[in-house]
Order: structure tokens, then C-alpha cells, then sequence
């Protein structure tokens, strides 16, 4: 026989699991903008049934919310993060590598082109009239502007470097801040969850920041079962590069330290072992700040440095010297030819506004002395562009037989291995270009499948507000019915207690 | 597949976002005319712009250079038209002089003036200047390279070429026709200092002052350092070697090196004689050569060949950069002195006339026939001239003076000036047809990197257009996505 109030019951039931279903969508829908959050449903089922005495089935005792679980497939987490590193890392190349595009300033008219047209003009000018001074010191200014153009590219592509390394540094705090936070909430998700109870909401800030952290380097992140004393623990561990850097409770410390070259290197705090990134935002800062484009490395900063270097060291010791790539004395060069002033042996290009004399004092290695960052005009020349080599020996004032000479360096095939001067520019911009263009392909097409998982991760867990409405709807009237449930089983006592029993009075 | 709201956004940003991308570049492109901004948006375009704007900056160059070229032709060709005039003037006076039997004095007296006159007027021209260059010096651009040396009367007037005699054995000054046996004899002296030159008297010797002869002047002294270099005088070498000790007053070494030279080179002995009617010598006197003559030229040690063809300096690189010589330098007789201008990629043009091909050539030279018509208009009927005999000796001869023959020799050297001037207007139209050719160049490559680098503006105009449409249709498409949802329907 069942109890006199079980239907009133029933329907408390209806209205507690109906309001526990309202609560989750109205935090499904205050969380629809919510970064990374998954939506959650209740699980809701019948609660345990009364077996009738009479043998007449069970009775139903209503509903009941067992559980509140988020809608998240853990497989998508997994692929986001093995994908987001080469994101970070090729989106950070591209970036970087559209700087040195920027630096270059190639095709324009005030890249390497302009400047060395400028100087061989006033070359070609001088040869038409060798003892015109104010030409002479055309030729002096113009031969500051090329060594000022390499200088201006070398320091300039230095200042990339040490952006790269700066950078280095704040992605290297930017991992040990999201180690500590992925730890700390390690620790709150595991006390929550010790009662058996999934913290969907700590766990989907976990999620984010490991979302975070996979750009900046390359994570492995798994949450292993362990058994403790008999029960079953879940650890939260984070891997990268061989060592934890998280495990459950704790975390462990990247640090940044100042290398031979005065640029940052990272180790691990505690042990000093040093770190080498694979993937990820700082691998992309590494390679660009260190990769010399030899032995597999990658063509950064460094590359560009040394083929500017070896331009103009090259040229200096073609203009000077008159001396090929292979080696091969094709001119007089500068150095053979003679000044208006009866001088001879005159270097044009020394470094660190060297005298000619100071810069030969330096004997075989002169000119690998020589860099993009260094290179001028020797002081001679800029003291007194009469000193400009014009002439053959026999000097005459309109002897322009060197001159003549030192502008077909211009065209010269032999000065470098890929050619004439700016065939040894343009070898360098293709490869600009075209490392540019690889960077950003990669970096778009990962970008479209971090995206492409992004979305199917919406899909699964994403708010959708039609659904919640309808589910508001839904619950409400649920509420409804259970509220009507109510003042039904209100009227039937209100007959059965108040109005029974006065039919004989 | 489940849609949310928040894939239907980000779905929408990121399309809006691609196609304000594409708007972005189109619109670059629009702004700046130029189909890439960065070498990565296409990098063979990037690559080959490199080489075409320095292709067309340098046919820039060669049209200039072509240019510069044709102005200092048309200099030369309007000098060598007035040299011309002048001999052809003067060919008209010999003529009218030598038709007129018996020319009245004061005729005479103004056909030498007026030649006098001209005379004066080859050296103005012969001394044109462009732009402040001397056009007729060859490298000496800096200095008037002609000059008449006037010092020896008795010689007559000479002609200096960059400082240098340019006919040294051209026609000399008979001596008086009453002269007697001492004043023959001063005058034989005389034509020997003029040989071999007295710098006490400030008088240019032939020897070492012919216009042309091999000769070597590098760069400034700077001391003398121990060790040993190689002379080549007509391709024999020798070795010179030099110690330290010698000390740094460079006209202490100059005086050092002669004697060196002389140890290796011996001077030779050059007679001057004359021979009477029956072929005995009347007059002899020997002279020391050597073959190499090393001076001073200001802070310069200059090395002139005066007996040979060829010097060559070789050796051990410091003492010869200390001495102020380059390694392996040379010089030979008539060195071309060709002001050489760019006009293209292998094509050069010469530009200059060298002034001693137009008063030297192939006859004495123009200078010479203007002083014999003045001596012939001043009833000389004689002039002098030493010849090289087959030793290498020197006879001092008398030759016979007619306005006739000067008539033929001023056709000749109107020959000359005519041969000179048509080779300078080839060369002009040389000039003119290359200038014509980069001309064309200039359009074709100019054509080929704006092909290269610059946008089709119809073409990105319409693009621009499409993709403005594709962006307003995409805006209005999201905004009408993103407003309804379920809640606008339910009351």
C-alpha cells in the first residue's frame, strides 16, 4: 500500500530535478562566451522504483540528477595540442621573417639596387672627368652611402636578434606562470574530485591553459590513473622535451641564462640541464634568432648576417684589390690605381673608418676583418676624395683607365659565386622570398587546422543558445507540470482530509 | 554535425577576415601601383625586378654617358673644322704669294703677318678646352697641352706637346746664308744644345724630351727600403738592387738610380755631324746617352727611356710601393692616351682626338709647315734638319725652301685634318645610332619591369570591386546569422 504523500513526493522530485536542469542551462548560457568552456548536461534518470507488495510491478518514485558531466571529447584536446606548437612556431617565423623582408626593402627604390646605382653613376661620372672635384666628392659620399646601407641592414637585422631574444624570454616566463597555474589547479581538481565528483569547470580552465601553453612550446599532456593505497588517483602530467614540467602537484621551472654570445639559452632551474625547444613560439624565436641556415639549421637572422657580411667583404676586396671570388686578380683594383694627388695603394673600403695603411697593417685577415657592421670608406678618402684611384700609372689628371676598370666590377660574373653584385642580392632576396612565403603557407595552413579543430571542438562542446532555450522551455514546463503536480495532490488532500467524513453530520 | 552559436561566429569572422585579407592586398596593390610589396608575395617577381631596375638604371647611365660623348665630339669636330679653315687659308696665301712673281713688300709683309696670325690661332684651337678639359691633351686634361717654345732663336720656334718636343726633328732655322765659318760653327753648337738640352739655360733637350717616348711617373715617394727590383728595357731585364742606407732625400735618390741605371744600361755615344758638298765631315761632336734617364717630378720619381722603345718595372713589392711603383707596370713609345667612355655593356667609344695626331702625323707636322712659310715669306731659301743615320748618329742637313712644296705639304696636312675629321664624325654617328639604340632599350626594359613589378590597374580596379562585394555581402550575410535566435521567436 503506498504512503498517503507519495505523490506529493513524486512531484518534489520533478520540481528539484527540474530546477537542477534549469541552474545547468542558465550556467551553460551565462557561459556561452566563456573561452574554452564545454557546456555540461545533468544526467538525469528515474530514481529507484518501489516494488508493490501485491505483486503488482513497480511502482515509479519519480526523478533524480545523478550526475553533472561537461560534453568534451578528450581526442580533440590531444590533436589541438600536437598541432598548435608548429602553429606557434611558423606563425612566429612568418612574423619574424616579414621583418627582414621590411629591412631589406626589396624591390624598391631604396634597397641595394638604389644605392649601389647611386655609387657607380657618380663612378661612371667620374670616369667622364677624373679631375672634377666636386665629383670626387660625389663618389666619397656615395661610397659612404654603400657602406652605410650594409651597415644599416647588419644592425638593423642585430636588433631582430635581440628582439628574438627578448621574446625568448618572456615566452620562457610565460611557460613557468602557465606550469604553476596547470599545477595549482591540478591540486584544486584533484580535492574536488575526491568524492568522486568531476570539476568540469577547473578542468576546462586546465584545458585552456594547456591550449595556451601548446603554442608556446612543444606539451605532451596526459592525465594517468594511478592506484594509491587501493584507490584510483588521476594525475595531471605535463612532459616537454623529456621532463615534467608539470606532475600533479608540482611544477618545475624553465630559466633563461646568458650564453658565449650574450643571448639568452634555457635550462631547467633546478637540474641546469638546458632545454632545446623542437617546436612551438620559441622554437620559431630560436631558429630565427640562431639559425645559421648550414647543417640543417634553419636560414635565420644569423644566415642573413653572414651572406651580408661575405657581400661586403667580397665587394670591398673586389673594389679594392681588384680580386675574384676564386681567388683570381681580374683588375688593378682600387689599390693599383693613382690618385689626383700622385698617391697609390689606397684601400676604398677599409672598416671602422680605417686609414688604408691601419687596415693593411692587419695583413692576411684585413678583410676577413671586414663585416656588414663595419665596413666605411678608409680615411684617406674621406680626408681627401683626391685619393680616389681614377688613374693609371703615369697618373695624368684625365687618365681614367682605373676607373674605368673599377666600374666593371659592376657586372663582373667572378666577384661572387652567384655572380655580379646584384645577382648575389637577388640569390639573397629569392631566398628571402621564398623562406617568407614557406613560413606563411605553413604557418596559414596549420592555422586552418588548428581551426578546423577549433570548430569541430565548438561543435561537440560549444553553448548553442537555441538548445538551451529550448531546454529552458522545456524545464520550465517540466517545472510546471510538477508544480501542477503539487496543487493536484493539494485539491486530493484537501477532499480526502478536509472534506471526508462530514457526510453525516 | 551539432552547429552552435560561437562556430557560426567564428566561421564568420574568419571568412570576413580572408576576404578583408585579399581586400587589403588588392588595395596595396591600387595604392602603390605594384603587384608585390614584400619579396615573399611572389619571389621570382621580386627577383627579376633586382635585375631589371639596375638593367634600366644602367641604360640610364649609358644614355648620359653616350650623351657627355657626343658633346665632346662635336667639340672636337668643330675644332678640327676650324684647323681646318686655317690651313686652308693659309694654302691661299701661299698660293696668292707664291703666284705674284714679285711680291710687293708691304704684301709681304702682311701675308707673314696674317700667317703669324693664324700660326698663333692652331695653338689657340689645338688648345680647346671643354668643360674646363683640355680636348686635344689625352689624359692631361688638366693643363693646355699645347705651347710654342720660343727661347732659341736661332732654332725657331718649337712646339710643345704636354711639355714635351712633338717634332723634335722637324725643320730648324737655317743658319744666315753670308754666314761665315765661326758663325756656322755657333750655329752647329746651337743645334746640339738643342740635342741634348741645357737645364741651366732652361733648354729642352730632344733626347730626353720627345713627345711620346716610354715613360714611367707612379705615385708619390715615400722612402727607400732594402731590397732589389727588375728594369726591362726593351725586354731586358735587369736587376737594380737598393739599401737602405741610401737615405730618403729623394734627389739623392734620383741621383742614385741614374748611376745604377747606368751601371746596367750603358749610355751609348750619339755623334752630330755635318758633311760638306764632297761628302767629308765638316763638323762633329759626340754626345753620352743613356738609355734610361730617371728625375724628379715634384714628389715623383719618373723614369724616361730616351734610348728604346719599352721600360718595365717589376719586383719585390715593398721596395717598388716605397718608391712610389706599382709591380709590373710599363710604358712603351706612343702610348695611347684614348679617353675611353662606357655606352653600353662591352661597348666603349673613344671620344678624344690626341693633339699630336692632328700637328704631329705623318709629316713634320702642321706647326712646322707655318714655320717654314714664315721663313720662306722672309726670303729664306734654305731650313735645316737633322736626320738619324744607320749608326744611330745624327747629320745636320740643309734642304731647300719653296712656296711650291709648301703648297703640297699644306694639302697634305689639310688631308690629315679631313682624315682626322671624318674618323671623329664616324664616331659621332656611332654615338648617335647607340644613343638611338638605348633609346630604344630604355623603352623596351622599362616596359619589361613595369610588366614585371607593376599592377594592372583594370584589372585590380575590377578585382577591388568584386572583392568589395564579396565583403558588404559577407557583412550583411553575418548580421543577419548572428541576430536571431531562439528567444526572438518565443513571446
Amino acid at each position: 500500500m503506498r504512503t498517503s504523500f507519495f505523490g506529493l513526493e513524486i512531484a518534489v522530485r520533478g520540481l528539484y530535478t527540474s530546477r537542477q536542469q534549469l541552474d545547468i542551462t542558465g550556467h551553460n548560457i551565462t557561459n556561452v562566451n566563456t573561452a574554452g568552456y564545454s557546456r555540461q548536461v545533468a544526467m538525469q534518470q528515474a530514481s529507484a522504483p518501489l516494488g508493490v507488495p501485491s505483486g503488482a510491478g513497480m511502482v515509479g518514485t519519480g526523478s533524480d540528477v545523478v550526475g553533472i558531466s561537461r560534453i568534451r571529447d578528450d581526442f580533440l584536446d590531444f590533436k589541438f595540442w600536437s598541432e598548435n606548437d608548429d602553429y606557434g612556431e611558423w606563425e612566429t617565423k612568418f612574423t619574424m621573417m616579414s621583418e627582414l623582408e621590411a629591412i631589406f626593402d626589396e624591390p624598391s627604390d631604396n634597397g641595394m639596387n638604389k644605392v649601389f646605382d647611386d655609387f657607380y653613376f657618380s663612378l661612371q661620372e667620374l670616369a667622364k672627368d677624373p679631375s672634377n672635384e666636386s665629383v670626387r666628392a660625389l663618389v666619397k659620399q656615395n661610397g659612404v652611402a654603400v657602406a652605410r646601407y650594409f651597415n644599416s641592414i647588419a644592425s638593423s637585422l642585430n636588433r631582430v636578434r635581440s628582439d628574438c631574444n627578448n621574446a625568448l624570454k618572456i615566452k620562457v616566463d610565460e611557460v613557468n606562470s602557465y606550469a604553476r597555474q596547470i599545477r595549482d589547479l591540478n591540486e584544486q581538481i584533484y580535492k574536488s574530485e575526491l568524492n568522486g565528483n568531476v570539476a568540469n569547470d577547473l578542468r576546462d580552465q586546465r584545458t585552456e591553459l594547456v591550449n595556451k601553453l601548446s603554442k608556446i612550446i612543444d606539451v605532451e599532456a596526459t592525465e594517468i590513473v594511478v592506484n594509491k593505497q587501493g584507490a584510483e588517483e588521476k594525475h595531471f602530467q605535463i612532459v616537454i622535451g623529456g621532463s615534467f614540467l608539470v606532475n600533479h602537484f608540482d611544477s618545475f621551472e624553465l630559466e633563461v641564462y646568458q650564453n658565449s654570445e650574450n643571448m639568452y639559452d634555457i635550462r631547467w632551474a633546478d637540474s641546469k640541464n638546458q632545454y632545446v625547444p623542437k617546436s612551438g613560439e620559441i622554437k620559431g624565436y630560436l631558429d630565427i634568432r640562431d639559425g645559421t641556415g648550414s647543417k640543417g639549421e634553419y636560414a635565420g637572422v644569423p644566415y642573413y648576417i653572414n651572406k651580408m657580411n661575405e657581400f661586403a667583404r667580397t665587394f670591398a676586396k673586389a673594389f679594392n684589390e681588384g680580386i675574384m671570388k676564386d681567388g683570381t686578380k681580374a683588375y688593378t683594383g682600387h689599390a693599383g690605381g693613382i690618385g689626383l694627388d700622385g698617391t697609390t695603394g689606397i684601400r676604398f673600403f677599409t672598416y671602422d673608418g680605417k686609414s688604408s695603411e691601419e687596415f693593411m697593417a692587419d695583413g692576411a685577415d684585413a678583410y676577413n676583418n671586414i663585416t656588414a657592421f663595419n665596413i666605411s670608406i678608409s680615411s684617406d678618402i674621406e680626408n681627401d676624395p683626391r685619393k680616389i684611384a681614377t688613374a693609371s700609372p703615369n697618373g695624368e689628371a684625365g687618365n681614367n683607365i682605373n676607373i674605368a676598370e673599377l666600374i666593371n666590377t659592376r657586372r663582373d660574373n667572378r666577384m661572387f659565386s652567384e655572380g655580379a653584385p646584384e645577382d648575389f642580392m637577388k640569390a639573397l632576396i629569392s631566398t628571402l622570398g621564398i623562406d617568407t612565403q614557406y613560413a606563411e603557407k605553413i604557418s596559414s595552413s596549420q592555422e586552418t587546422i588548428i581551426n578546423q579543430i577549433e570548430h569541430r571542438r565548438l561543435s561537440v562542446s560549444g553553448v548553442s543558445i537555441d538548445e538551451e532555450v529550448a531546454n529552458l522551455v522545456k524545464f520550465q514546463h517540466a517545472y510546471n507540470s510538477s508544480a501542477k503536480m503539487i496543487s493536484v495532490m493539494d485539491e486530493i488532500y484537501e477532499t480526502t482530509i478536509n472534506r471526508l467524513g462530514i457526510g453525516g453530520r | 554535425m551539432r552547429i552552435t552559436n560561437n562556430m557560426l561566429m567564428r566561421t564568420m569572422m574568419q571568412n570576413i577576415n580572408t576576404n578583408l585579407g585579399r581586400l587589403e592586398k588588392l588595395q596595396q596593390q591600387m595604392s602603390t601601383g605594384k603587384k608585390i610589396q614584400a619579396p615573399s608575395d611572389d619571389p621570382i617577381v621580386a627577383a627579376r625586378a633586382l635585375k631589371l631596375r639596375t638593367d634600366v638604371s644602367e641604360i640610364e647611365q649609358y644614355k648620359k654617358n653616350v650623351e657627355d660623348a657626343m658633346s665632346w665630339l662635336d667639340v672636337t669636330e668643330t675644332a678640327i673644322a676650324s684647323l681646318s679653315d686655317i690651313v686652308q687659308r693659309a694654302r691661299e696665301l701661299a698660293v696668292q704669294a707664291s703666284n705674284d712673281g714679285v711680291l710687293a713688300e708691304e704684301d709681304r709683309l702682311s701675308i707673314k703677318a696674317e700667317i703669324s696670325q693664324l700660326k698663333s690661332s692652331l695653338i689657340e684651337i689645338g688648345n680647346t678646352a671643354y668643360a674646363g678639359r683640355y680636348i686635344f691633351g689625352g689624359y692631361s686634361t688638366d693643363k693646355p697641352p699645347f705651347e710654342i717654345d720660343s727661347s732659341n732663336s736661332i732654332i725657331g720656334d718649337k712646339l710643345l706637346y704636354n711639355g714635351n718636343l712633338l717634332n723634335p726633328y722637324g725643320s730648324i732655322l737655317p743658319p744666315d746664308s753670308d754666314a761665315d765659318e765661326n758663325e756656322l760653327k755657333a750655329y752647329y753648337e746651337e743645334i746640339l744644345k738643342y740635342y741634348k738640352g741645357d737645364e741651366s739655360q732652361n733648354i729642352k733637350g730632344v733626347v730626353g724630351n720627345k713627345a711620346g717616348q716610354a715613360e714611367l711617373i707612379m705615385a708619390n715617394f715615400n722612402k727607400v727600403t732594402t731590397g732589389e727590383f727588375t728594369i726591362t728595357l726593351d725586354g731586358v731585364p735587369k736587376l737594380i738592387s737598393l739599401d737602405a742606407s741610401i737615405g730618403n732625400d729623394l734627389d739623392n735618390v734620383v741621383s742614385i738610380l741614374n748611376q745604377k741605371l747606368e751601371e746596367v744600361f750603358p749610355p751609348v755615344d750619339k755623334t752630330i755631324y755635318v758633311k760638306d758638298e764632297n761628302g767629308n765631315e765638316v763638323y762633329s761632336e759626340t754626345v753620352t746617352v743613356s738609355p734610361i734617364k730617371v728625375s724628379k717630378e715634384g714628389n715623383r720619381i719618373k723614369f724616361t727611356v730616351q734610348e728604346g722603345n719599352s721600360i718595365k718595372i717589376s719586383g719585390n713589392d715593398e721596395v717598388l710601393k716605397n718608391l712610389g711603383f706599382a709591380d709590373g707596370v710599363e710604358s712603351s713609345v706612343n702610348r695611347k692616351q684614348e679617353i675611353i667612355y662606357q655606352i653600353g655593356v662591352g661597348n666603349n667609344i673613344k671620344i678624344n682626338v690626341e693633339g699630336n695626331e692632328i700637328f704631329g702625323g705623318k709629316l713634320q707636322g702642321l706647326l712646322d709647315t707655318f714655320n717654314k712659310l714664315e721663313w720662306a715669306l722672309d726670303g729664306k731659301t734654305e731650313y735645316t734638319t737633322l736626320i738619324e743615320d744607320e749608326n744611330g748618329d745624327f747629320e745636320i742637313v740643309r734642304n731647300s725652301l719653296k712656296l711650291s712644296d709648301l703648297i703640297e705639304d699644306l694639302d697634305q696636312d689639310l688631308n690629315q685634318l679631313l682624315k682626322i675629321r671624318a674618323d671623329v664624325g664616324a664616331r659621332s654617328n656611332f654615338a648617335e645610332m647607340t644613343k638611338n639604340r638605348l633609346d630604344d632599350s630604355l623603352v623596351n626594359f622599362t616596359e619589361l619591369m613595369s610588366n614585371n613589378e607593376d599592377a594592372d590597374m583594370a584589372e585590380v580596379i575590377i578585382k577591388l570591386t568584386n572583392e568589395e562585394n564579396v565583403y558588404k555581402a559577407s557583412l550583411s550575410a553575418g548580421a543577419r546569422l548572428i541576430q536571431p535566435t531562439l528567444l526572438d521567436f518565443l513571446s
